[in-house]
This record gives C-alpha cells, structure tokens and sequence, in this order.
C-alpha cells in the first residue's frame, strides 16, 4: 500500500471539484430584472443583458437592445427602466447607463460609470441621478448624458435616489444618508446609521425614509437630518419605503410588511408574508402588490393589511411589480414575467423575454 | 440536508468567520488566513492520526515489497499477508481514507464561508442574509466587507495569476511531501501524474474563482506543509532538492530521518 494513493486522492478532487462547482453557489440565479409598463409597452431588462420592449396587453415583442443580429448582450441588467418622453434609461452591470429610443430601441447614448449599476436611475427637471457601485452618485443631462456633477460616497450605491424640494437624497453602503443639492451636488447634510444601506429611500412630508441593514427604518428631517422616528425589524431592510399619504410601507428581510404612521413610525399593522421581502410594494388604488422571495405575489388591502389574493410564481420575486390598466405585471428571477388581472389575480399571459 | 449543512457546517462558519473579521480590524484577507489556521488546528488531532498512519505505512514499504514479490502469483495469499502485517503494526489500511472523509466537509465549509462572506452581487448578498446570525448586531454591522487585500480585490480572480501559481506551488509541495516512492514504475507513474495534475486542476480553479479562494488554498497548503514537515520531514521532496542540488538521494535520507526522529 503506498502513502499517496493516487486513486484515493483521484476520487477526493474529483469531489471537491464537483462540490467546488456545483455546491457553493447561490441557490438563486445570478440576477434578477426590474420593470416599468407606459403607454401600454412593458419594459425590461435581463439576466443575459437585453433590453426587452413587450406589447403590455399581449406580450409581443416590440424591440429588444442589443438587436437579436447582435450576439454578445449587455451586462447583466438589474435596474428598472426609467422614462422620460421617448427616451428609455437602464443602469447594467458593465458600468453603463444606456439611454434608448423607447419606440425602436436603438441607442441614443451611453454614460460610463466606474463601477457596475445595479441602481434605479430617477429622472427630475430633465437632470438623470444614478448611483454606482463605483461610490458615486451622478447627476446626468437627460438628453445629452453629460455629467452635471458626480458626488462620492464611502461606498457602492445600489439604491435609487429619492429627489424633492431641490434636493436629493441619497442612501449608501458607508452606512449614511446624504442630503445633496440637486443642482449643484453640494453636500447638504449627512446621517450615519448602524448599517448598510442597500435601498433607496423614499421623501415624504418634510419626511425622507430610508430602511437599513440595522433593521431600522429610518425618518429624518429632509431640512437638516435630524431622526424624527426610527422603526426596528427582525432582519436587514432592503426595499425601498412607499410614503403613500399619511402612511409608510416598508418590506423586511424578516419576511413582514409593515404599515407605519408616516409622521410618528407607529406600526399600524403588519402582514406576515412567508418570504424575505427584498422589493418595494407597487401601491395602485388602494392595494399594495407586493412580491417576496419565496415566490408569491400578495395582494393586500393598504388600508387594513387583509390579504385579498395571492398567485405563486415559479421563482423568487425579488423586484417590485408594476401595475398598469387594470394589470399587475410580476417579473420573477429568471426572466420570467406574469401579466395578471390586478382584481382577481387570474393570469393573462407569462412570458420569458430570453427565452424567445 | 440542505438544512442540516447550512446550520451545523456553513453558518457556524460564515459567522465565525465574520467575528474573526470584526477583531482583525476588517482585514478579510488576514480573517481568511487565520480562520483557516483555527480550522486546521481544530482538525488537527485528525489530521496528525492520519500522517502518523501514513508514516507508518511507509516504513513498512520494503516489508510489503518482500511479500509482494514472494507472493507474486497467489494474490489472495498476498492480501492475507499484507493484512496479517498491516496487524502486526497496528495500521488500518484505509487509515489514511477516513480522517481525510472526515475533514472533507470541513473543507467545503471553509470554501462556502468565504465565497459567502464575500457577496459580489445582490443575489450572492441576499444568500448571505440567510445565513447571518442576527441574534449578534454586531455582524450585521459589517457589511458590506473590505474585501481588498493586498493588490486583490477578494471576491475576484487575482488579475496578475500570482494565488494560482501560489497555489500550484504550495499544493506540489505538499504532494510531494506525502508521497512516498515506489518500486512498482506503473503505480510511480501514476503518482508523479497525479502529483503534478491535482495542483494544476487547484491552480486552475483559482485562476476562474474569487482570490479569497485562491487564499485560502494557499493558506491551507502551507499549514498542510508545516505540519507534514514536523511529522514525516521532506519527505519525496528531498530527492527533489538532492536531484536540484546535484547530491543525490542522500538527502531523501536525511529528510526522512528529520521525520522519524519525531
């Protein structure tokens, strides 16, 4: 018997090899796509970095960018559209922010970051604000695409930028909020909280909220920073807070939707939604549409929290959907989109764009 | 068993690992290294048994030759002898195979903990959500992770190839350190192949995968290497240097004589 025994050490890789593959990885796919639906056109991006135009009503195919012809995609598109008159914008994980002809999906223009952009662009006065993972924040010409102004942070910046009152507002992974002048970039305030910000935040009555890898829903002061309120969850907040009139919605990681007093933070109700919330609500006539990443789609009364419907998709729902005449859209991870009646939840049409 | 895997091996070890991060002032690359020398270290009880058995095996090399020989056409004869010595010397054949499926896992785990920890993007960040103790503040409160060390960005592949050859190197080393020569040219061949293969194949995984990886490669190889060198000295790795500087087998001699002092 020798010491190093080749077929021994032969049936160990092979082993490690394959647990080193195959094992390790995530259990979810590598990325997951965001939508918007105007003018009865639903558009989004896609794990394989294609830029997908639908016919909302029946899901055919307008445009997709890169051109079918053109092998090689985009990176990875995380990022929810933005709109702006007939120009389309989405952020991908090559660094570049891509302006679009929203009716044939040929390129306008194209802003190179430093750094992937896994952020929601939002569009204010023309001015275009995008966050990278190259730390900064930058405010773009929404025609153009040339650069007003870049302001950097500790950090990467995965979520969207909330914009009022000439300010914008932004959350990073440096643990802060940053208040900035809208025009100028300017630095106004700044808050440190006790994690990570890895959504953006949303601005209400004098109010901004923003939800951190601490647990807390934070609401500070949009004048000087100050914490008015803050709110503790069992689990890290990712999803962007819905200021909807008097109240805020905030999805957890610990799986529950809380509906919060919007100048007080006191809970008003709760709803236990069986999977980590990692996406805003879509708020339309009085009901939230809210995806989770065990796959369901619950459709709750804002008013009470009552559960009205729900419909399972095949795969985590990890973007928040859109709502659009009478028609909840669900994008869940792996490309697929739902198309469903918003009142009773029966299903009018699924597609997989990338599949195609 | 999923679940199982997740709450005794992966998150114990994510977590660990973490709280190692949080007291070595956020330094992910020095977490990996030391995480790894307290994992070895915990499993070296385990891994001491089997080194001491495979010494044991390889002095009794030329006993096992001697019957191979005198039992060259009666292979069932043969097996009764070689387990009539391998009893004499209180060896278990297979001593070198169990502690070696029992630290397996605790590999896998290493290799997990550090691919998760070290999220490159939202869905990697999201898994570790699910694996993050919360009932701990304080870990949370650490992300996202420094994940620069050195000229390496951990959680992607080293851009100047330097932890893949690190890699190679360290894991050829160990490899000739353990193996033992023989004089049956087909099973020599065989090793020489599977001593140079093993360490391309772990080069090449650190060539595709996060460096943090290619670390903790490096890290577990030199301690494999350390720790090989106390127990059985140079081992094979001897006739390298004698070949390298010109002396002959002299020096496997002396190598292997450092190791049964121990």
């Amino acid at each position: 018997m020798k010491v190093f025994n080749p077929r021994i050490a032969l049936l160990v890789f092979c082993a490690a090899a394959a647990l080193l593959s195959g094992c390790a990885g995530s259990p979810v796919a590598p990325a997951w796509s965001s939508i918007l639906v105007a003018d009865n056109v639903l558009y989004t991006g896609s794990q394989v970095g294609r830029v997908y135009a639908l016919n909302a009503e029946s899901a055919v195919s307008i445009w997709q960018y890169p051109p079918a012809s053109d092998n090689a995609g985009l990176g990875a598109l995380y990022a929810k559209p933005a709109l702006l008159d007939d120009t389309l914008y989405i952020g991908s994980v090559d660094n570049k922010l891509y302006a679009l002809d929203a009716n044939t999906g040929s390129q306008r223009w194209a802003f190179a970051a430093a750094g992937r952009i896994y952020a929601d662009a939002v569009i204010s006065d023309g001015v275009l604000f995008v966050g990278s993972s190259d730390h900064r924040l930058y405010a773009l010409d929404a025609t153009t695409g040339l650069k007003k102004w870049e302001f950097a942070t500790g950090n990467s910046i995965w979520g969207q930028p909330a914009v009022g009152g000439g300010k914008v507002y932004i959350a990073s992974f440096d643990h802060r909020i940053y208040s900035l002048d809208a025009e100028t970039g300017q630095k106004v305030w700044e808050f440190e909280a006790g994690g990570a910000f890895a959504g953006g935040c949303a601005v209400g009555d004098d109010l901004v909220y923003c939800g951190s890898f601490d647990g807390k829903v934070y609401a500070l002061d949009a004048g000087d920073g100050q914490k008015r309120w803050e709110f503790q969850t069992d689990h890290w907040l990712w999803a962007s807070p819905v200021v909807v009139e008097d109240a805020v919605y905030v999805g957890s990681l610990d799986k529950k939707l809380y509906a919060l007093d919007a100048a007080t933070g006191v809970k008003r109700w709760d709803f236990d939604a069986e999977g980590m919330i990692r996406a805003a609500p879509a708020f339309a006539d009085g009901v939230l549409y809210l995806g989770t990443e065990a796959g369901t789609l619950h459709v709750l009364d804002a008013a009470s929290g009552a559960r009205k419907w729900f419909f399972t998709a095949g795969q985590s729902i990890l973007t928040s959907p859109a709502v659009a005449e009478g028609t909840v859209y669900v994008s869940a991870v792996g490309d697929m989109i739902y198309a469903l009646d918003a009142e009773s939840g029966v299903q009018r049409w699924t597609v997989t764009p990338s599949k195609r | 068993m999923s679940q199982l895997w997740n709450t005794f091996i992966l998150e114990p070890m994510i977590n660990f690992l973490l709280f190692v991060y949080s007291l070595l002032g956020r330094n992910f690359g020095i977490s990996i290294i030391v995480f790894t020398v307290l994992v070895r270290l915990l499993t070296l009880p385990i891994n001491l048994r089997q080194m001491r058995s495979a010494k044991l095996t390889q002095e009794m090399q030329p006993k096992l030759e001697e019957l191979r020989k005198k039992y060259k056409n009666d292979r069932e004869k043969l097996a009764e002898e070689q387990m009539k010595l391998y009893q004499e010397h209180g060896v278990n054949p297979l001593g070198c195979l169990v502690p070696t499926l029992i630290q397996f896992p605790i590999w896998i785990g290493l290799y997990q903990s550090i691919i998760n920890a070290l999220p490159d993007t939202p869905l990697q960040l999201l898994n570790l959500a699910r694996h993050i103790y919360l009932q701990f503040p304080l870990l949370s409160s650490l992300i996202p992770l420094n994940s620069r060390f050195l000229w390496l960005n951990l959680n992607r592949s080293d851009p100047y190839y330097v932890l893949p050859l690190l890699t190679v190197a360290t894991m050829w080393v160990q490899q000739k350190m353990m193996a033992s020569p023989s004089t049956d040219p087909q099973q020599q061949a065989m090793s020489q192949t599977m001593e140079l293969m093993m360490p391309m194949m772990f080069g090449f995984i650190t060539l595709q995968l996060a460096s943090g990886l290619g670390l903790y490669f490096v890290a577990t190889n030199v301690f494999g290497i350390v720790l090989q060198y106390f127990v059985s000295g140079w081992g094979s790795l001897a006739t390298v240097f004698g070949r390298l500087g010109g002396r002959g087998s002299g020096d496997q001699a002396k190598g292997e004589k450092r190791g049964r002092k121990r």
